[in-house]
């Protein structure tokens, strides 16, 4: 099986904050170097999907396309992801191991 | 590739306006409306009208309801009040707006839980907003400003809030599943935006303006000046908010999302300037500042509020300039905000959440207990502080942008 040339996002129709969530999980599930064009309608991620993309080390490719009132960006997926990872689940301890534990 | 650094991120798209200057607009604006009126900038109390209409189409007696006698008096239709035009006249901007910038799409969420997730969350914030005597603008934005204590509870438990309601808008039950698409054959192509569809708009929008200034030269000329004031200053409130984007959930949602402050900063920079310039209002035309009680009522309302316009994706702004601008979701939310708006009034003497949660409530106002000056420091060393507890957060953002790439971060 080839792979993929990149993967491809549509988020048109959905509302916020749900373009910016969606992407960051999508781009935490590529490997790194892969590429993700997504699609928005949400004029509030025109700024916040690069935004928030880059500042969780991905990388803006192009300048994003206009196409009316959908906006396509394209990512390359970082190779380390920076920040809390939204979905990320943190490692369960048990309530009598939190206590008296430096990390 | 262009490259816009902020003090945030590496790269910022050009889209609309910057929403710090924006928010600062209109915090001089929203006082100068202050000042001609005497009434703040605020929607819900006229959602809560808006309801009360309905319910009494549909045959009910609401003029005998406690809060529609005592705290939003229902006399005449919307276009007889400044609040009523306040909110059309905000509308019709946001729309005019979202037209000429091509901005106007019919949105259909991909995914039909949305319009219960708005219609839920707006049902609650309305509810909530109402039981604290305001929404992001008359318990917040405009309420800052007037010196009164609720306000600033208000905004806290709204805070709180909305960090609850993030917790359960990142459930993948929620919010659903992401499914990005491989894609085998050549690079995206993008074709223009359709020429036809956007003078079409731009005819839609060029109507509402006309429809505008009629409406306000004729109240104008007619002696009820007042009028003509609310649909200028809505319609501007109304492009402002569309062109900026101002959402008042984004400011704080983004926070715990994904720990941007951007929008919370630029938050606190309209409240900086609409405090500085009520309080000029005020020593100037030696008017009363506004109070309303704060209060149980005020917290409960704030939690609820901002759990609520979590849930459903906007406030009361945020909400009314995604509808204008297509999206369906914020119209139901819309829808949500009136109904909950409305039973809060409905329960207001009939379940005795006024007897029980407000009736006890001081009303507290800084200007008026302990003096222009006082007031005025106290209010924007409080700023200073908020600014400041989101500090961590900014910083941490800024590390992580820095160590992104080794690009040097604009101050």
């Amino acid at each position: 099986m080839t792979t993929p040339d990149y993967y491809a996002l549509d988020l048109r129709g959905e509302s916020c904050p749900y373009p910016v969530i969606h992407t960051l999980e999508a781009l935490h599930g590529l490997m790194p170097g892969e590429i993700l064009q997504v699609q928005t309608d949400c004029p509030q991620a025109y700024r916040n999907i690069p935004d928030d993309a880059t500042a969780a080390g991905h990388e803006l490719m192009a300048d994003p396309s206009r196409e009316g009132a959908v906006m396509t960006f394209l990512f390359r997926r970082g190779e380390k992801v920076l920040g809390t990872h939204l979905t990320q689940d943190k490692p369960r301890r048990p309530w009598f191991r939190r206590f008296g534990t430096t990390s | 590739m262009s490259q816009f650094q902020s003090y945030d991120t590496m790269y910022r798209t050009r889209v609309g306006l910057a929403p710090g200057p924006v928010f600062a607009l209109l915090g001089v604006l929203s006082a100068v409306y202050f000042a001609i009126t005497g009434t703040v900038w605020a929607v819900t109390g006229e959602f809560t009208r808006l309801g009360g209409h309905v319910v009494e189409g549909l045959g009910a007696d609401v003029h005998a309801w406690q809060y529609y006698q005592e705290v939003t008096t229902l006399n005449g239709a919307p276009i007889d009040r400044t609040d009523g035009w306040i909110v059309i006249a905000m509308l019709a901007g946001s729309l005019i707006a979202a037209l000429y910038a091509g901005d106007f799409r019919l949105r259909l969420p991909p995914q039909k839980r949305r319009f219960a997730q708005a219609l839920a969350g707006g049902i609650i914030a309305g509810f909530g907003a109402r039981l604290a005597y305001g929404c992001n603008l008359a318990a917040m934005f405009t309420g800052i400003p007037q010196f009164s204590l609720h306000a600033w509870i208000f905004t806290a438990a709204t805070a709180l809030g909305t960090l609850a309601g993030v917790k359960l808008i990142k459930q993948r039950w929620w919010r659903g599943p992401t499914r990005p698409v491989p894609v085998y054959l050549g690079a995206p192509g993008s074709a223009a935006g359709n020429p036809k569809k956007k003078a079409a708009h731009r005819s839609v929008a060029s109507i509402v303006i006309l429809g505008l200034v009629a409406a306000a030269l004729a109240y104008a000329a007619t002696g009820r000046g007042m009028l003509s004031v609310a649909i200028v200053f809505g319609a501007v409130f109304g492009i402002l908010i569309q062109r900026g984007q101002i959402c008042f959930t984004a400011a704080f949602r983004d926070l715990w999302v994904t720990r941007k402050t951007k929008l919370n900063d630029a938050l606190i920079l309209g409240l900086a300037a609409a405090v500085i310039t009520t309080w000029l209002v005020l020593q100037i035309g030696g008017m009363d500042p506004l109070t309303k009680p704060a209060g149980i009522g005020t917290v409960i309302g704030g939690l609820l509020f901002g759990l609520g316009i979590i849930m459903a994706g906007a406030c009361e702004t945020g909400m009314m300039y995604r509808a204008m601008e297509g999206q369906t979701a914020a119209v139901v939310a819309f829808v949500g905000n009136i109904i909950g708006a409305t039973v809060l009034a409905y329960g207001w003497d009939t379940w005795g959440i006024y007897a029980t949660l407000v009736a006890p409530s001081p009303s507290f106002n800084f200007y008026q207990a302990w003096g222009p000056w006082p007031a005025l420091i106290i209010s924007l060393v409080l700023l200073g502080i908020w600014a400041g507890a989101v500090r961590p957060l900014r910083r941490s953002r800024q590390e992580r942008v820095r160590t992104s790439t080794e690009t040097e971060l604009v101050p």
